[in-house]
């Protein structure tokens, strides 16, 4: 009778021994989860610290911020005559819009693009050029928050551009957004800075490795001139450098971009162009994330981290 | 060895950097306890500066282990326990007020806005530039961006302070009281001051080294190099 007592004892106790541990196994998850948690939030602090710090940069340039956006509209009013010289019959590779909204569109969302992969592939030239790396990372800053945060404001302002343009598109040039998807081109705008993200991510490791600021942004702006659709559509293209367009990042958002704006295109019209765009972005974004890395080691290695 | 690791707040071991074909740093030895003080000093280009880029994590040795606070020293700087001052005269955002980039600088060290801002104001009464705080750095002085500087490496109370000629640019005349402050502000922190003045380094460390072409030389110590009762610079 004992022994049964002591027996079922000893399986008490085992039992709760093992609720005991899965407790503090959920407790060390939970820890865990806290852990990354702080992380992600102090992580997102820096981001905002950096803006912010950006953008009061910008406003001590005054009024010269807003003129530069007006000149961009202004901008617009060459490609408005030039549209004239293109029939808007249906005979052409263009949209039924014409030319006009075509290229304004392209230019909106090429802004946002070109603002990005500036800023990515800038941001750490222009803290070493300005002294304010080392000090920034010996504050705590981490790389990432520097490059994330210091994209905010330069995409920030090409997104004000692009409404500026839209705003002048509409009233100087009577472009139509009345049946514009704006979800959707909201999307279309996000899934394009995604897949675009690794490419300023790779300037910013060859500027880590080469020391040259602006070497990535030249040549996609080439690239993306020739083959992302801004100024023309892709269609004109020959075949090869045509199918190459087709896994162009700023091409496929244009494409789901100027749908959703000109022809009211939803989610589903877009998927082809907007999954092309995220799947480019799965492919690219992991070996660029480790191409910076590696240029990160290799400068902290050599002492360059901070030379200009 | 296992105790000394742990016991340090630094603890170099056989540290060694290369730039090229140049060894700047040749297997340094080094331990600091929490709250002891090191004063180093030595010629032009012997590698001091890149002793304390080491120790703060901003360049990876290329031999030898670093440990800060028993981990990693790119652990301890992302944690905020460093703090480092080395060139303040030309690390600033230059057109934003000193405030603004202090302030800054402290929210990425994970300072609240209210606890920043009164730390900011502490900080720039004590080392004399509270009248500038509101000016854009290119406006200000080389003497008062140093001073601004050590706010900086010190807003955020870190364990190891790194400070690289810390007055370099400052007037002789506010020197003595800057350095009353910097004690005061020092006091239980680790703390490496770099600096060509032995005058200086005997007034803020009882433990002195000297680093010669990458190798460092130390005196055996004969007491507590932690900080002491204050003494003129």
């Amino acid at each position: 009778m004992q022994r049964r007592v002591v027996g079922a004892e000893r399986r008490v106790i085992g039992a709760e021994r093992r609720v005991v541990g899965a407790e503090r196994r959920v407790i060390g998850a939970g820890r865990r989860v806290i852990g990354a948690e702080r992380r992600v939030i102090g992580l997102l602090r820096q981001c905002a610290a950096v803006a912010l710090r950006d953008a009061a940069l910008q406003r001590s340039y005054g009024v010269s911020v807003a003129l530069g956006a007006l000149s961009g509209a202004l901008g617009l009013v060459g490609y408005h005559f030039i549209g004239r010289l293109v029939p808007a019959d249906g005979s052409s590779a263009l949209p039924p819009a014409g030319y006009f909204p075509f290229v304004c569109t392209g230019l909106m969302l090429h802004g946002m693009v070109a603002a990005l992969l500036g800023a990515l592939g800038g941001v750490l030239a222009r803290e070493a050029a300005e002294g304010t790396l080392e000090p920034a990372l010996a504050s705590g800053a981490a790389p990432t928050a520097l490059l994330a945060g210091g994209a905010v404001v330069p995409v920030g302002l090409a997104l004000v551009q692009a409404l500026v343009y839209a705003g002048a598109g509409s009233v100087l040039f009577d472009v139509a957004w009345s049946q514009a998807h704006l979800a959707v081109a909201a999307l279309a705008i996000v899934a394009t800075l995604v897949a675009c993200a690794p490419i300023g991510l790779a300037g910013a490791a060859l500027w880590l490795v080469l020391r040259r600021p602006g070497l990535v942004t030249t040549l996609t702006a080439f690239a993306f001139g020739l083959l992302g659709g801004v100024y023309f559509p892709v269609d004109l293209l020959p075949a090869p450098l045509r199918a190459i367009a087709g896994w162009v990042p700023l091409a496929l958002g244009l494409e789901a971009f100027r749908g959703a704006l000109l022809a009211g295109a939803g989610v589903v019209d877009c998927a082809p162009a907007l999954l092309r765009l995220f799947l480019i972005a799965a492919l690219t974004l992991p070996p660029s994330i480790w191409l910076l890395r590696r240029a990160w080691r290799s400068a902290r290695e050599h002492g360059s981290l901070a030379l200009v | 060895m296992a105790d000394a690791l742990q016991m340090d707040a630094v603890r170099l071991a056989g540290v060694s950097v290369r730039f090229g074909a140049r060894s700047v740093l040749a297997s340094v030895e080094l331990g600091l306890e929490p709250g002891e003080a090191l004063g180093l000093s030595g010629p032009n280009g012997a590698g001091k500066s890149t002793l304390l880029r080491v120790i703060a994590g901003l360049l990876a040795p290329a031999g030898g282990t670093v440990r800060v606070l028993g981990g990693a020293p790119e652990a301890a700087r992302a944690g905020g326990l460093i703090g480092w001052c080395a060139g303040g005269e030309a690390s600033w955002t230059r057109r934003l007020s000193l405030g603004r980039c202090l302030a800054f600088h402290a929210t990425v060290a994970g300072l609240g806005s209210r606890k920043a801002s009164a730390r900011i104001h502490d900080l720039a009464e004590r080392f004399g530039f509270r009248d500038h705080l509101d000016l854009s750095a290119d406006r200000c002085s080389t003497g008062i961006r140093q001073r601004a500087a050590l706010a900086r490496a010190l807003l955020h109370r870190p364990q190891i302070v790194l400070l690289d000629e810390p007055l370099r640019g400052v007037d002789a005349a506010s020197r003595d009281a800057l350095v009353t402050e910097l004690r005061d502000e020092l006091e239980g922190r680790t703390t490496i001051w770099v600096s060509h003045s032995p005058a200086e380094l005997a007034a803020v460390s009882r433990r002195a080294a000297t680093l010669t072409e990458g190798v460092l030389h130390e005196p055996p110590r004969l007491c507590s190099a932690a900080w002491s009762a204050p003494s003129a610079a």
